[in-house]
């Protein structure tokens, strides 16, 4: 180690640990190379990043369900296979339920019972139990003024769910309410809710309970009332889907 | 509200990518990707010489010191 | 103006008034950084001990699982990660531009708005102040002086940038000078989007995930690969490999990461492209990655030997390495096959500690054992204890990565209907039987395991992953006290850069004063 060297104390470096002369000649041959810092970037690496961009495109093509917002499943034909193979099924009396605890039940009580002198009773009301063409537009619409429930008369505002709930919410939740409480009342069809809906639609204030008395009966073709049973009543996902159409 | 979000995410967008843009043709535009020798080389000192460390085990000196003046004798030889 | 030609030759006084610039900020973010660090390896105890012994330390609300938790991931983050990063960022950015830094009294400030949000944002969530949004949970006044803090840094980088008086710009101030803009831009969008005006719905998930995984792979990422592109060649001596293959990682980086983040919401309910789209682009980060691996590799081929001598290489190439290991293995798991069985199983926190631990912190750990000592002047006093803190952080993360892996292998195995659990076919048939009657029953999916047998048979794991934090912190404790006899100068004091031997002080005083002299503004030229 040649401590004499005199470039020794010129070379300022942090570096300073090693003689510069022991080591001159390794570093003159180690710089040898004159591409350092220069190598192209090796075929075999532009052949794997070639492969992998077109594996990229074909990937993002595959398994985006066609760029949908509504499409989850990175397989779409998977999704809507499925769909169709095991139909989703709702039991309109548990929907109704639901809906009605989550809608009806701060007036009409969970027992149905409503309060007496302000909200009037579903259990045992002729207006629940009798036709359901009255029921029906009641939800659509909302009702004001007198009416007689039970031998005793109201006076409130109920309030119209027509823009709430589609057409099988409406079904489910008075195929409930005419269920529940021992009312055993036949259900109500989303077809027949769809076609009441149909049929008042350009009505814009709420009824008035002689004008629902006066009908004799729902004034258009429906379907035939009771058909599903209401234990076994199963809507299908495609009947689900036309129903849902209508606001 | 909606707009705030759209105002917010396109214009950022918009910005950060115009900006790597921008980037890129600055570099292309200055030189940067001319001379890749020099640019490997810049961030040694032309008074610091090359294979020589900078940094080593406190109590390691000495033999750093012999490994370097082995692996000198091996290319000698 | 005319410092550049003045100095041609002369650079060693112009490196010594760069350091010497810059000792005082970077020392204190490097000191709070070790602070934080400490901090975060006690709460990532606790936490691991809870997971196994959940009654421990239980009753006080202050340090129950859901506040240690996001404390540990907060104070690693923000406060060591981000606080390291930052002075290794200044650092490395006055080093490359050749310009001491403007101002230092004004970093010293930023480290101060950092380490004041940092200390409200974890007091608060250890009050049950959390947002509850991962990777976020500071609550917003700590948030604020964060950004305020970063926007100092990111000034001082910009105009440092703007004054270089280096011609060609090296591939690592292009990571550096990505990074201080990435940040704040992740950090203020995410702010904005989660915070101030939420958004509802899916957009947050997607937002969150968008930014938590960007941070590792813009902020984080680009600081140490800048670190290891720059000592890499400073401690072999040796320039890089290819300079192509640097430039073209930085620009398939920048074009590539931002998608990465949706890949967290496999199978969640987020439209299809979002995370396929985010699969191709974790996919296409094989691109960055291998280049760098290669460049990497190739720079330090035939210098393994160095590896023993250098603390500062050992940690980079520790790091280096992990850095391809992680990308790649991330890329694999964000296919959905892999993804959906292994998501929320200890898999992932293995993954997430081979980023933000073996690959970044270990780089930080070598760009510290290289930049300290060149700012206090003094060398690392004790080789022994860079040794305990080598071995005790490799052995401790390899030991946690491997039972984290493994845990959580079995883990997503079995809640995923592999029939009988793992533990009770090896109770019952021995290893070699109950592995392969494990692997049957996988494969025919006959059933799934109760619940708790298969947080019963996590334990084992969990309490090896305690063993583990422990050796961390013997290793984060060892290099917490070089770092106070390095500053403080115990023990025998070396004058002058590391490696300076004493017949060298008198040369580098003259050299630090004839820089002093130089650098004058009388003498500047401007």
């Amino acid at each position: 180690m040649a401590e004499a060297d005199p470039r020794h104390t010129h070379q300022l470096d942090q570096q300073q640990e090693i003689d510069v002369a022991a080591l001159h000649e390794p570093i003159l041959r180690e710089l040898r190379d004159p591409q350092d810092g220069h190598e192209p970037i090796p075929m075999f690496m532009l052949m794997l990043f070639a492969g992998l961009i077109f594996w990229g495109g074909y990937y993002l093509a595959a398994y985006s369900g066609g760029f949908r917002s509504d499409v989850l499943n990175p397989d779409p034909a998977a999704q809507f296979a499925g769909g169709s193979a095991a139909p989703k099924v709702v039991d309109p009396l548990v929907l109704g339920e639901k809906l009605f605890k989550a809608n009806c039940v701060s007036c009409h009580q969970a027992s149905g019972q409503g309060v007496p002198g302000q909200y009037p009773p579903l259990a045992g009301s002729e207006w629940v139990l009798g036709p359901d063409y009255r029921l029906k537009r009641i939800l659509l619409k909302g009702l004001e003024g007198p009416v007689s429930v039970k031998g005793a008369t109201y006076n409130g505002n109920m309030p119209a769910f027509e823009a709430k709930f589609n057409d099988e919410k409406l079904a489910a939740v008075l195929s409930f309410i005419r269920h529940g409480w021992e009312n055993g009342a036949p259900p109500v069809s989303p077809e027949s809710a769809a076609a009441t809906r149909a049929a008042v639609k350009d009505r814009g204030q709420p009824w008035k309970a002689e004008e629902l008395l006066a009908l004799e009966k729902d004034d258009l073709a429906t379907p035939a009332e009771g058909a599903p049973a209401p234990e076994g009543a199963k809507t299908e996902p495609a009947a689900k889907t036309e129903a849902g159409k209508t606001p | 509200m909606i707009s705030v979000y759209y105002v917010l995410v396109f214009g950022i967008m918009l910005l950060f990518g115009a900006s790597i843009v921008w980037g890129l043709w600055w570099a292309l535009r200055g030189g940067q990707f001319s001379d890749f020798q020099k640019g490997a080389q810049s961030v040694l000192d032309d008074d610091e010489p090359t294979l020589r460390p900078c940094d080593v085990f406190p109590d390691l000196r000495e033999e750093y010191r012999k490994e370097l003046a082995r692996r000198a004798n091996e290319r000698k030889a | 103006m005319n410092q550049l030609e003045q100095d041609q030759g002369g650079w060693t006084a112009r490196r010594a008034e760069i350091d010497r610039s810059c000792a005082t900020p970077c020392l204190v973010f490097y000191a709070s950084s070790i602070f934080w660090l400490l901090a975060g390896t006690f709460f990532a105890l606790l936490a691991s001990v809870k997971l196994h012994h959940p009654e421990f330390l239980a009753d006080w609300s202050w340090l129950t699982f859901g506040r240690v938790r996001p404390a540990h991931l907060n104070t690693v983050i923000y406060g060591w990660a981000s606080m390291a990063g930052i002075a290794t960022l200044l650092w490395l950015m006055c080093r490359l531009c050749r310009v001491p830094l403007m101002y230092p009294a004004m970093l010293v400030v930023a480290a101060g708005l950092w380490n004041l949000g940092l200390t409200v944002g974890t007091v608060g969530i250890l009050m049950g102040y959390s947002t509850g949004i991962e990777w976020l949970e500071f609550p917003m006044p700590a948030a604020f002086l964060l950004f305020s803090g970063f926007a100092i840094v990111t000034l001082w980088s910009v105009a440092t940038f703007a004054q270089r008086q280096a011609e060609h710009v090296y591939v690592s101030q292009w990571y550096l000078f990505a990074a201080v803009f990435w940040f704040p831009w992740l950090y203020v969008t995410v702010q904005l989007l989660l915070m101030l005006f939420p958004v509802k719905g899916i957009p947050q998930a997607c937002i969150n995930w968008w930014f938590a995984h960007n941070v590792l792979g813009l902020w984080f990422s680009p600081i140490g690969l800048a670190a290891i592109y720059y000592l890499l060649p400073k401690v072999i001596g040796r320039p890089i490999y290819s300079y192509y293959l640097s430039i073209l990682g930085f620009w398939t980086l920048a074009l590539f990461y931002n998608w990465a983040g949706a890949h967290h919401l496999v199978s969640g309910p987020v439209p299809a492209w979002i995370v396929t789209a985010s699969i191709v682009g974790s996919v296409m980060m094989i691109i960055p990655v291998v280049t760098v691996a290669l460049n990497h590799h190739m720079t330090l081929h035939g210098n393994f030997r160095l590896l023993k001598y250098s603390p500062t290489l050992r940690f980079i190439v520790f790091g280096a390495m992990s850095y391809t290991i992680v990308s790649l293995e991330g890329s694999m798991m964000s296919f959905r096959f892999l993804n959906e069985p292994f998501h929320f199983t200890h898999r992932t926190i293995g993954h997430a500690h081979l980023g933000m631990y073996s690959f970044f912190t270990m780089t930080m750990f070598g760009s510290m054992y290289y930049i300290v000592p060149r700012l206090t002047g003094r060398e690392w006093h004790s080789a022994r204890l860079i040794r305990i803190h080598f071995w005790g952080v490799a052995l401790g993360f390899a030991l946690m990565y491997l039972c984290l892996s493994i845990g959580g292998v079995i883990q997503g195995l079995e809640l995923n209907q592999a029939g009988e659990s793992l533990e009770k076919l090896i109770a019952q048939f021995g290893y070699l039987d109950g592995i392969s009657k494990f692997v049957e029953g996988f494969k025919a999916q006959n059933g799934a395991v109760p619940f708790l047998e298969i947080v019963h048979g996590t334990l084992l794991w969990l309490k090896l992953r305690t063993v583990s934090g422990v050796l961390l912190l013997a290793g984060h404790a060892a290099f917490a006290v070089l770092m106070v006899m390095n500053v403080h100068a115990w023990g025998r004091r070396h004058i002058g850069p590391t490696l300076f031997h004493d017949e060298d002080a008198a040369d580098y005083d003259r050299a630090l004063r004839q820089a002093r002299a130089d650098l004058t503004p009388a003498n500047s030229g401007d």
